[in-house]
């Protein structure tokens, strides 16, 4: 935010950080929605994590490419605007990890391939 | 004081760290079939990875934010995917080729196969990965690299003509071969300017939470860890000028760069060399399965530490996983390591430009770096660094057919 | 009835057109500010920030060449132009256009 507390959408929250309730990393901004409110104004309405929006913006021929691969809808999370807690370096929202379907992966890992191998467990090393 | 220690660190690191199985091999065809003649290579190689690293190491600790991380945030996912799939792709081969090199030194010292150690050494670099913190294994390569000490011992004692190697490093052109000076003067650089090594510098950077203060540590720690580093390498080309160049020897593989340092320091000599190499190409090994993680965490948002326990950074963790057992593969096949060495160094020298020019913008950028920008010396550097990364990138691929042994 | 939506990427770097259907620029930025309304505050936009590359524009595709342009620019005539919201129509977000002819107080040099 500069000092006018413009927020720029581009450089600021496009593309930035996403940390959860715990200041946890949850990926990266990958698309945001503009609703055009009644008065035409664009309204910054929800960010976009994963998925078909993600590859959207890797290139049309990506995008077609997961289409292929069967990339579904499922794998996005949207997130309203209004969950955001702080912009700054990052972007901290107010959602758990858990709740989020773009984080899948790493649940998944976490649980079925990672946490069944020895020492993996804990907070720090 | 503890400033100190960190340079020192830098310095330790910078010894064994320059060294690994890519420019132990392309020192050693430099010096055996050019004696000390592409000395210069060295030196520019050194000078430009030295920039490079000041560089991102100055990013990381004035934006609190690595290198891969800025690439992904300035220019969007899209833009990213070039630097990504290319850094990817070269340190994969390269991560091999580092596999191999482990490997073959413990053939060299039980007779048993390499492509049997290539599993178990990717098993053992993946535990130290998955077990250890980033501080541990900065520590445990910068102690055990310093048996590399070994070639500049080995170069001494051989009593080259001191002058003569001077004035090699001033830029030349060959009197014979010219395809064949000019793909080793390429392999010499990719060697030396390894993009994963000033990614993964980055992102030490952040790992062991630097901020404007450690400026002066980071440029420190860069000249000298590359100066030391960097006349290693150039030992290296000394040894193979004294011992190989005189008889013509070709280097097609480690056996005859095996027993260039028995010479100056007998059977010992050997038995060093093998260690220097493990070591060295083990430590190496570790940094590019963490480099290629860091890389994909940081542009696509994961979790990741080197700090964390795997179940806090899944994906992070699973990357270096399957980078480091994915690149025990070829060397099972029965690649050549050597032959995997040459042309993954090649590659690197084609692929900078993708991983240097977005410096141009971001050091330049007053909203990432508000007063430690680039001043025109650096930005001076930069340009010259990128003018020769695209010279690279268009000569590499015709002088590796031309000049490739 | 829900409003019309607008990807923000499927908007970032797009030619702007002028009334007349005459290129003026890409999009490069958006300025947002916070509009208190009655239940919630709400990130609005004010500003599109426009940049003219002129006859560079055929190579400033990706935002990297965008910013080094822009970067190196002054010197090449490179400006911007900040456009207030409402005259800019995104409801195609592919193809941005101004709803009036271009005003030269929204010209902003060099930065």
């Amino acid at each position: 935010m500069d000092e006018r507390g413009m927020l720029h959408l581009v450089h600021e929250v496009l593309d930035a950080q996403l940390l959860d309730r715990h200041d946890q990393k949850i990926g990266r901004i990958d698309d945001l929605v503009l609703e055009l409110g009644d008065d035409g104004r664009p309204r910054v309405s929800a960010v976009l994590i994963g998925g078909s929006p993600r590859a959207r913006r890797m290139g049309s021929w990506i995008a077609a490419l997961a289409r292929l691969f069967g990339l579904r809808e499922t794998g996005v999370s949207r997130v309203p605007f209004a969950a955001v807690r702080r912009i700054g370096d990052d972007v901290a929202l107010d959602v758990e990890q858990g709740d989020l379907s773009s984080e899948r992966l790493e649940r998944w890992l976490r649980e079925h391939v990672v946490c069944r191998v020895p020492g993996s467990a804990g907070e720090r090393k | 004081m503890k400033k100190l220690g960190e340079i020192a660190l830098g310095i330790v690191t910078g010894i064994g760290g320059f060294l690994e199985a890519g420019s132990i091999a392309t020192a050693s065809q430099a010096g055996s079939e050019f004696g000390f003649q592409l000395a210069w290579v060295m030196l520019l190689g050194t000078a430009s990875l030295a920039c490079l690293m000041e560089m991102t190491g100055r990013l990381a600790a004035v934006s609190h934010r690595s290198y891969a991380d800025l690439m992904r945030e300035r220019f969007g996912v899209r833009f990213f995917l070039l630097p990504l799939v290319a850094l990817l792709l070269v340190s994969f081969l390269s991560l091999a080729a580092e596999v191999g090199g482990v490997a073959i030194t413990l053939e060299m010292a039980t007779g048993i196969s390499l492509r049997w150690w290539a599993i178990p050494v990717a098993l053992l670099g993946w535990a130290l990965l998955w077990r250890g913190t980033f501080g541990l294994m900065e520590k445990g390569t910068a102690i055990f690299g310093l048996v590399a000490l070994v070639f500049a011992v080995g170069a001494f004692k051989l009593h080259p003509h001191w002058p003569d190697v001077a004035k090699a490093l001033l830029p030349s052109t060959p009197s014979h071969d010219r395809a064949r000076y000019w793909y080793i003067a390429v392999s010499v650089l990719g060697a030396s300017i390894s993009p994963y090594l000033y990614v993964f510098y980055s992102a030490g950077a952040i790992e062991g939470g630097w901020t404007v203060d450690d400026l002066g540590v980071n440029r420190m720690t860069v000249s000298l860890g590359n100066i030391f580093g960097g006349a290693l390498a150039i030992c290296v080309v000394v040894v193979a000028a004294m011992v190989l160049a005189p008889g013509h020897v070709k280097v097609d593989s480690f056996e005859p760069i095996s027993r260039m340092l028995v010479t100056p320091l007998g059977e010992a000599g050997f038995v060093l060399f093998a260690a220097t190499l493990f070591v060295t190409c083990f430590g190496t090994t570790l940094e590019i399965a963490l480099a290629m993680a860091y890389l994909l965490a940081e542009g696509f948002g994961w979790a990741w530490s080197q700090n964390l326990r795997p179940s806090k950074d899944a994906r992070f963790s699973m990357t270096y996983t399957v980078a480091i057992l994915a690149a025990a593969v070829p060397i099972v096949l029965g690649m050549n390591p050597f032959a995997l060495t040459n042309i993954a160094m090649v590659l690197t020298a084609a692929s900078l430009p993708v991983t240097v020019l977005p410096l141009i913008v971001l050091m330049n950028d007053r909203r990432i770096l508000y007063r430690d920008t680039n001043g025109w010396m650096s930005n001076a550097a930069l340009v010259i660094i990128s003018v020769m990364a695209i010279a690279l990138f268009v000569a590499a691929i015709p002088l590796q057919v031309t000049g490739g042994g | 009835m829900t409003n019309p939506q607008v990807l923000l990427g499927e908007l970032v770097g797009r030619r702007v057109r002028d009334d007349e259907g005459r290129v003026i620029g890409r999009v490069l930025e958006l300025s947002a500010e916070i509009a208190l309304r009655e239940h919630d505050r709400d990130y609005v936009v004010t500003t599109y920030h426009v940049a003219s590359f002129g006859h560079l524009d055929r190579i400033a595709g990706s935002r990297f060449m965008q910013q080094l342009i822009e970067m190196l620019g002054p010197r090449m005539g490179c400006h911007r132009y900040l456009v207030p919201w409402d005259i800019m129509d995104i409801t195609d977000p592919r193809r941005p256009r101004l709803r009036r002819p271009l005003d030269p107080r929204w010209h902003q040099g060099p930065r």
